[in-house]
């Protein structure tokens, strides 16, 4: 009977004990923030000699380690420099038994180490009159998407640089350059990448348009050289491979390709008597018309 | 009729009728020559084997597609296009966890990205995502980048004794280069499901 007494007394002792002193919960306690590369380190509370898986979620890897806590329930987890490398939001868990605990941890891409300049056109139109739509990409050295403030120098054809910022975010950053000044080159400087962009003259608006000789001897055969000349508003050459479309009298047609602002067209004797008018065109716009005749000429 | 004229011409007829079946026969095969030529190459083999496979809405769908900081609006195709080679992605990424097959990769995933992913590429890991929901960020003009927030997707990484599950949200840039779509920015903030 004794021996009863004294055994239920050691088992309330028991219970009783261990509702005054609860499992302390899992504690994790860090700095919650840190650069992507840098070391870090993590402390771990709970009850004294248990045994915590943890497991850090960064980027796409995991690293995990499994710690036993010491007599007074602590133990840290230190991570090395160049383990924790990717940007963004890290997830560390904590588990032991059915006791767990998460913390989250921002880690900061490390400063720009590689910026790509990119554009969707390569070339625009001179004189204000156009625009590039232009997007950085760049990283750290843990190939992080990279935020930071960047120097842009934007150097137009015959102007001095032009200095002003940009803001990459998260990797990312874009910006409308407009055209400027005349046709020529472009260069967009980033931190040390360069991005040239072609701006060239505008559609034909001058044409001009002159042939080798004024008059041909009908049933002779010869060449007749056509030269046409386009410029645009500005009276700017236009660009090389634009399109002119000659005519001339009777339904005769040809198109041309400019190389420097110039096209030639070399045609044979027209079979049949006549003054034939030659013009050239671009959309609506057209040269002054030169004659050609064609039959008996005079001697030179 | 004599037996021998007769004979004669039993073979003749014979042979006539052999002929017109021989040359049927050759007429066939000519016509269906001609007529397969004519009928050009097959499509699917211009697009290299490449066929878009769209996602189920619970894998992976466009939440919006009105960029957010810029850019243009991507016509139906092009985010059909984006949307199937981002779940492709994914999928890519599960074998190489899983199989060690890295052959795929280079399809899906492409610079800073790609370096990122080989860099910590780990062994025998089964990772599944789904719930996968885009919201456009930007679009090129030249419809050759395009930048958005995976919002919210699961993430689900086992093996190696760890298990885990998160919620995760991806910021990604993607550019077309030689016709397909890939990753070549990826950030990821996970936080606990």
């Amino acid at each position: 009977m004794r021996a009863l007494l004294l055994a239920c007394l050691v088992w309330i002792l028991t219970i009783g004990n261990n509702l005054q002193q609860p499992a302390p919960p899992l504690h994790l306690s860090a700095d919650t923030t840190l650069t992507a590369g840098d070391a870090w380190q993590v402390t771990i509370e709970g009850t004294p000699n248990q045994s915590v898986d943890l497991a850090l979620l960064t980027g796409l890897q995991v690293l995990s380690t499994t710690l036993t806590l010491d007599d007074t329930g602590t133990a840290t987890w230190p991570i090395e420099a160049g383990r924790i490398i990717n940007s963004g939001t890290a997830l560390l868990t904590a588990q032991a038994g059915e006791q767990q605990a998460t913390l989250t941890l921002q880690v900061r891409p490390a400063r720009l180490q590689k910026l790509d300049l990119l554009t969707a056109a390569n070339t625009i139109r001179a004189y204000a009159e156009d625009e590039a739509q232009v997007i950085a990409l760049g990283v750290d050295e843990w190939g992080n998407p990279a935020t930071q403030r960047l120097s842009l120098v934007t150097t137009y054809p015959q102007t001095a640089p032009h200095a002003s910022h940009i803001a990459l975010r998260n990797g990312f950053g874009w910006w409308w350059l407009p055209s400027h000044s005349l046709p020529g080159r472009i260069q967009v400087q980033v931190a040390s990448t360069t991005l040239v962009i072609q701006q060239t003259a505008g559609t034909p608006r001058i044409l001009s348009l002159s042939l080798s000789v004024d008059c041909l001897p009908l049933n002779i055969p010869a060449t007749l050289v056509v030269s046409a000349e386009a410029r645009d508003a500005y009276g700017q050459i236009v660009p090389d491979g634009t399109l002119l479309h000659v005519t001339w009298t009777g339904g005769g047609q040809g198109w041309v390709s400019t190389i420097e602002g110039r096209a030639i067209l070399r045609l044979p004797t027209p079979a049949q008597r006549g003054l034939y008018r030659f013009v050239v065109a671009s959309d609506t716009y057209q040269s002054d018309g030169q004659w050609l005749h064609v039959g008996v000429c005079d001697e030179p | 009729m004599s037996r021998k004229a007769k004979l004669k011409l039993l073979i003749f007829l014979g042979g006539l009728g052999v002929s017109m079946i021989t040359i049927g026969i050759g007429l066939r095969a000519l016509f269906h020559l001609i007529a397969s030529f004519q009928e050009g190459a097959d499509p699917d083999s211009a697009f290299h084997g490449f066929t878009i496979e769209i996602p189920d809405p619970d894998q992976a769908m466009w939440l919006s597609t009105i960029p957010q900081s810029g850019g243009k609006v991507p016509r139906a195709a092009e985010q059909e296009e984006i949307l199937s080679s981002y779940w492709a992605a994914w999928q890519s990424l599960s074998n190489a966890y899983h199989a060690g097959n890295t052959e795929e990769l280079l399809t899906y995933w492409t610079g800073a990205a790609y370096e990122q992913i080989l860099a910590t590429l780990p062994e025998d890991i089964i990772l599944t995502t789904e719930h996968h929901q885009l919201d456009l960020l930007f679009f090129s003009e030249d419809s050759s980048i395009v930048r958005f927030e995976d919002q919210g997707f699961t993430l689900k990484w086992q093996g190696a004794g760890v298990n885990l599950h998160s919620e995760t949200t991806a910021l990604v840039t993607m550019t077309l280069d030689q016709g397909y779509w890939r990753i070549r920015l990826i950030e990821f903030h996970h936080r606990p499901r």
